[in-house]
């Protein structure tokens, strides 16, 4: 039997055959076969496919990211209109491949949950919006439960509160813009959280924000750092504040601000480290090299490092 | 001749749906990991019987086990580019059927690399498919679609057989009209050439 485009009763082949074959298929194919019919969808989501990691974009069009451990990425793209049911597929390496899927009666919550359910629900889902979506409590129903969220500056102060009250990450929460501004009281809930990392954009960075902020990584961008704030907010830190905190990471480019380290660590115990000691610190994403740096040492004898780079990066490593 | 002993040289006969039976090299036989199960530590007294299949699908399945009798220990199966000319041409000489049998009776005797490597041709015939060529591959028509398509040519064939009786009917009756009395051949005629007339007029 010669390999071509003859009909083959694949359907008709014992279950155990047919999640054999189905494992020797490439993850576009398997997901092109699980669109086929509930059957054949029943069967891929048999053979308990894994992915490392679903993220979905919403801007423009709808991107929805499926990355796997063999790093044969999907992606899977819904026009501006995600209600026609048609979504296209490729592979993020080479968008010549791929596969245009049409059912009019999917919908985008649908496709998405089609995608979960061959996925087997991955831990790792992350979302992203920069629009809004007509129903976005339905599309918050489709997904079970997700673990990062990114908010774009182009939603307006009240689009982005309702996303927060609606949508709840589990780990991680990227904030492109803080919604009504330091208006702390709204704004508190959010950051006692015991998030994982959280991400925000803050032009003022008032001090009792930062000492509330609950998470274990804390990186802000800024235009301006307020040495005097962080010579305060180290000062609680030496008496147990923050007691989650692994790395907080200031970033304000430079032409805006120069960070003064004497100011900084005024009033404070530290030892200089020299620059040749390197030392490697376990970060959110990858391992940072810290070169020298003053150390700081809390009452309960945890050590920290307070770190400049090019002036413009403040870095505060916990070494737990 | 069955017997338990592990040696190459060993012959086990094996019998088919048909009732026929021919032997297989022990060698070849212990690739079915059903027969190790079954028969290898006890032996079989007479044939064994591999009576779900025919001989011609049995011969083929134990043709590749000897085959790959000396092959070294199967690791996953290979990329069909990999794959010998032998191997190529073992599966390209069988019609779909004989395929689809061998690898429901590889299947059965839990024969790993031939079922493995039935199994990635198919995962490669509907490699870069879209899910439309996907449904026209693997959706066969079912015996009730059939049917009604049978139903739908039959309707069809009479509808035609109508249409074709009509013409042939239409055709006796110019055939006949040298038929005609003189009267109403001459008043035809007439006809005629006043519509050729008019349309001359028209022009």
């Amino acid at each position: 039997m010669t390999v071509g485009d003859s009909p083959f009763p694949l359907l008709r082949l014992p279950s155990l055959l047919f999640r054999h074959v189905a494992r020797y298929m490439e993850n576009i194919d398997r997901l092109a076969l699980s669109y086929v019919s509930n059957r054949t969808k029943s069967l891929v989501i048999s053979i308990d496919l894994k992915c490392t990691e679903v993220m979905i974009q919403i801007e423009e069009a709808i991107i929805v990211r499926i990355d796997f451990p063999s790093y044969d990425n999907l992606i899977c793209t819904f026009e501006d209109c995600p209600e026609n049911g048609e979504s296209k597929v490729h592979r993020l390496r080479d968008t010549r491949e791929g596969f245009t899927f049409h059912k009019p009666e999917y919908r985008l919550e649908d496709s998405l949950s089609h995608i979960f359910e061959i996925y087997h629900q991955p831990n790792i889902v992350t979302v992203s919006i920069g629009r809004l979506l007509p129903d976005m409590e339905e599309f918050r129903r489709c997904i079970k439960s997700f673990s990062g969220l990114y908010i774009s500056r182009d939603l307006t102060d009240i689009e982005t509160w309702n996303i927060l009250k609606t949508f709840k990450p589990e780990k991680r929460l990227f904030l492109d813009h803080i919604p009504f501004g330091n208006d702390k009281g709204m704004f508190h809930e959010f950051l006692i959280q015991n998030l994982e990392a959280i991400e925000l954009r803050w032009n003022n960075i008032p001090l009792d924000c930062l000492l509330i902020t609950n998470s274990e990584f804390i990186k802000i961008i800024t235009p301006k750092i307020n040495e005097k704030v962080l010579n305060r907010f180290i000062k609680h830190w030496i008496n147990g504040s923050n007691p989650r905190l692994k790395h907080l990471e200031l970033w304000c480019p430079k032409s805006l601000s120069e960070i003064n380290l004497s100011v900084v660590l005024k009033g404070i115990r530290h030892q200089e480290i020299p620059e040749t000691y390197r030392r490697s610190f376990k970060g959110l994403e990858c391992t940072i090299h810290v070169d020298g740096g003053y150390d700081i040492r809390r009452k309960d004898g945890t050590v920290a490092t307070v770190w400049s780079y090019d002036q413009e990066n403040f870095d505060f490593f916990v070494w737990i | 001749m069955t017997s338990p002993a592990s040696s190459s040289e060993v012959k086990y006969l094996i019998e088919s749906s048909e009732g026929n039976t021919f032997d297989v090299s022990g060698a070849a036989l212990r690739q079915s990991n059903t027969f190790n199960a079954m028969f290898l530590n006890i032996g079989a007294d007479g044939p064994i019987p591999f009576t779900d299949y025919n001989e011609a699908t049995l011969k083929k399945v134990f043709e590749y086990c000897e085959h790959s009798v000396n092959e070294e220990n199967y690791s996953g199966p290979k990329h069909q580019d990999d794959l010998s000319k032998w191997d190529l041409n073992f599966f390209n000489e069988m019609d779909q059927k004989m395929f689809i049998d061998v690898i429901n009776a590889s299947n059965f005797l839990d024969i790993e690399r031939l079922t493995s490597y039935c199994c990635e041709r198919i995962a490669r015939m509907l490699r870069g498919k879209n899910t439309q060529e996907m449904i026209k591959v693997i959706t066969l028509p079912t015996a009730e679609e059939l049917e009604a398509k049978q139903k739908v040519e039959e309707k069809k064939a009479a509808a035609a057989k109508k249409v074709a009786e009509k013409a042939a009917e239409t055709a006796e009756k110019t055939e006949t009209l040298e038929e005609l009395p003189v009267q109403q051949l001459v008043q035809t005629t007439r006809n005629k050439l006043t519509r050729k007339y008019l349309s001359f007029s028209n022009e």
